[in-house]
């Protein structure tokens, strides 16, 4: 419908009027023009309806075909009062055809104007529906748009991109071709629940829902909806966006994760992540053994560094900053202290890893204290061991030579008594059971003493513990015309048990034994830093340097050597001075011609490892 | 000759040997008993192997590299009669018997009589 009805409409109006003219001219009665002008007038009055009822609430055509209505009414009314008034025919007719005239003038101005109206309507519908088209086919994310019951009306290139399926093949479909099973019922449910309510829960938000390709993929779509209504129809738009990739990088990123945490929780080893110096992961062998809680660990104002022994602590910072410099570090040892203070020792493995996108150090901690204890149990064990073993060969080696040689030379004696008066042999059966029990005395003593860890102390007085065994040997000393020079007046005290004046007397009678008739035995007492040191000087003539080794230890004459051992005395001497936390050993003299025995002992209350250490 | 440190060994073993007819030398080192084999003429040395000072094998030793006491007989004193022992006094040191201690008289005489009378000592 355009231009012609409403030209046509006033080319008709025009020559009805000049119709009407000549009609009144003439004054004759026509009938059937009459009856066409009355036809006109019905005709138009339709007109008018029709465009009042479709186009309601536009005034610029509204206006117009409300006056083309009003002049019909009044036509009407002046032919119904112009019959009934008896007018002059004249005057009836000029204003009835003038009123006429103008409904029908109105009425088709009303109908070209409603014309324009919409043909501008439609252009501008199409110029926006083309410009929205653009949109919709540009758009990345695929745009899909459905009616109420769920046929597909709109369906973009990226639509058909992410599933698979050409607008042609789609368009009238149901959009449930695109759901899993799973979907299907829920958007069935759904729709059927927000027709009848009208609340939307979907509606307005972006969710992630799982979709079907044409090829029976499923894929994992985030989705944004919105509805529209046109007059009578409602249409969903949903715009979707593929995020499978997304979501399986999300999901492997989680999985491994999870996995991570798995270990981790379920390791026998503590295990953390600590960012930046806190710690921002620990799991639950780190609260089993540290005593802390987690909630404790992450808090910010936790110190890790108040984990570690001080002593540790700058070697764990400098690992951490080889760390941080993408260093390696291997595995290393140190001490934990757990929140009621125990150590825990432990090994430490770390590794620099991505933690929320930031560096931070992981880190695996072996508790090893238990180890390290039964290793220093089992060290301790072998060391006894080790010990009873070389006593057993210690006392073996004495039965077999300072045992069986006295033991020998009274059994030669005894059967050569009968031979002579026996004087002579009954001497060498006495010195040699004296001998015997000599040996077995010194020997028990030693095994007491090697069992033994600790000893009583007391304080004493070297000096004086000296001086003492000096007097008991002075007729050893007198008899061999020796002497000994001891000057010196001060006090040396020491932590000791009375059994040190053993150890002074076994080095003076070896001292006066060794050295000539005559001769001086110097005893000197120097203060070294934390100890005394006594030194025996003689004049033996010097020992050579194997022989100054194997003097304190008699153990190792069981091994293939032809030289007499000493005795035990030294061996006892040596043990009684390690029982006293001291040192024992022999120098040559300044002067080359004797040796020099010194025994260095803490000096009191200055020594704190008076605790012999095996 | 008896080398030993020990007086009682010393004094057991002369008169042992005086009882079997020996005229004995007494010598309580290895280096007392060379100082004597310089100057007396000793038929045999009973060797103690463990003194202190220079021990039985090395005094032995001495001897054995000595031509003019290509005559003495050495036998070694021991309480040690291992093989290595063994092959030490007679490898080694060069001696020509060996006496287990303690001492058991009959075996003593015997092992005495059987050196000086078979062993001849080579050149």
């Amino acid at each position: 419908m355009s231009y012609r009805l409403p030209i046509g409409v006033v080319l008709l109006s025009i020559v009805f009027i000049i119709l009407q003219f000549t009609y009144l001219e003439a004054k004759t009665q026509v009938d059937v023009v009459g009856a066409l002008g009355e036809g006109f007038v019905v005709v138009f009055i339709l007109i008018g309806l029709f465009i009042v009822q479709s186009l309601r609430g536009d005034r610029r055509v509204y206006l117009p075909v409300m006056l083309g209505l009003s002049s019909f009414y009044f036509y009407i009314l002046t032919e119904f009062l112009g019959n009934f008034l008896e007018q002059s025919r004249y005057v009836k007719y000029v204003f009835e055809d003038t009123l006429r005239i103008m409904g029908i003038v109105f009425i088709a101005l009303g109908g070209w104007r409603w014309i324009e109206v919409r043909d501008m309507k439609e252009k501008a519908i199409t110029e926006s529906e083309s410009k929205y088209r653009g949109l919709v086919e540009a758009s990345l994310d695929a745009i899909i748009s459905i009616e109420a019951d769920g046929k597909i009306t709109l369906w973009n290139k990226a639509a058909q991109k992410v599933f698979g399926y050409t607008e042609e093949e789609i368009l009238g479909k149901s959009v449930t071709i695109l759901m899993s099973e799973e979907y299907k019922a829920r958007h069935t449910a759904g729709m059927k629940r927000y027709l009848k309510t009208g609340v939307p829960k979907m509606i307005g938000s972006t969710y992630e829902v799982e979709g079907l390709t044409k090829d029976g993929r499923s894929i994992s779509l985030a989705i944004s909806l919105s509805e529209e209504k046109l007059e009578n129809k409602r249409l969903f738009m949903g715009i979707l966006r593929d995020i499978t990739e997304r979501k399986l990088a999300e999901e492997a990123l989680k999985e491994s994760e999870e996995k991570f945490r798995n270990l981790a929780e379920k390791s026998p080893n503590m295990i953390f992540i600590n960012k930046k110096g806190g710690i921002v992961y620990a799991n639950e062998k780190c609260e089993e053994i540290m005593g802390y809680t987690r909630e404790e660990f992450y808090s910010p104002d936790f110190n890790f560094l108040s984990l570690i022994v001080p002593e540790s602590r700058d070697l764990v910072k400098a690992n951490f900053g080889k760390h941080m410099k993408g260093e390696e570090v291997a595995p290393y040892e140190y001490t934990l202290i757990t929140k009621d203070g125990k150590r825990i020792d432990g090994i430490h493995t770390t590794r620099l890893i991505k933690y929320g996108g930031e560096s931070a150090i992981l880190g695996i901690i072996t508790d090893i204290t238990e180890r390290k204890e039964i290793e220093s149990r089992i060290q301790e064990y072998m060391e006894q061991l080790e010990n009873s073993n070389r006593m057993k060969d210690l006392f073996t080696d004495i039965l077999r030579h300072d045992l069986l040689n006295p033991a020998g030379v009274i059994k030669n004696a005894t059967e050569l008594l009968s031979e002579d008066d026996g004087r002579e042999e009954l001497d060498i059966i006495q010195n040699n059971v004296e001998r015997i029990i000599d040996i077995i005395n010194t020997a028990s003593q030693l095994g007491r003493l090697e069992e033994l860890d600790l000893l009583d102390k007391q304080k004493m007085d070297l000096g004086e513990v000296i001086r003492h065994v000096a007097d008991e040997y002075s007729k050893a000393l007198s008899d061999r015309g020796q002497k000994v020079v001891f000057d010196a007046k001060d006090k040396f005290e020491v932590d000791a048990n009375p059994i040190i004046d053993q150890v002074f007397a076994n080095l003076l009678s070896n001292a006066i034994k060794y050295s000539p008739g005559q001769s001086t035995i110097t005893i000197e007492v120097v203060g070294e830093d934390d100890s005394w040191n006594v030194m025996v000087i003689d004049q033996c003539g010097g020992i050579s340097k194997e022989d100054k080794d194997k003097l304190f230890t008699r153990f190792q004459r069981v091994k293939k050597e032809s030289v007499k051992g000493t005795g035990l005395g030294l061996t006892i001497a040596k043990r009684i001075v390690e029982l006293h936390g001291g040192k024992i050993g022999v120098e040559d003299s300044r002067d080359g011609d004797g040796c020099v025995f010194y025994v260095r002992l803490p000096k009191k209350g200055e020594s704190n490892a008076s605790r012999h250490e095996k | 000759m008896v080398v030993d440190d020990e007086p009682g060994i010393r004094f057991i073993l002369r008169k042992m040997l005086e009882g079997a007819g020996y005229k004995v030398l007494e010598s309580e080192s290895g280096e007392e008993c060379l100082e004597i084999l310089d100057k007396e003429k000793v038929n045999l040395v009973l060797m103690d192997v463990m003194m202190p000072g220079m021990n039985g094998w090395e005094t032995t030793k001495r001897i054995r590299e000595n031509e003019a006491l290509k005559i003495t007989k050495v036998i070694m004193l021991t309480v040690r009669a291992d093989e290595e022992d063994m092959e030490k006094s007679f490898q080694y040191a060069g001696s020509n018997g060996h006496i287990n201690k303690p001492i058991v008289m009959e075996q003593l005489l015997a092992t005495v009589k059987w050196v000086l009378d078979n062993v001849r000592v080579e050149g």
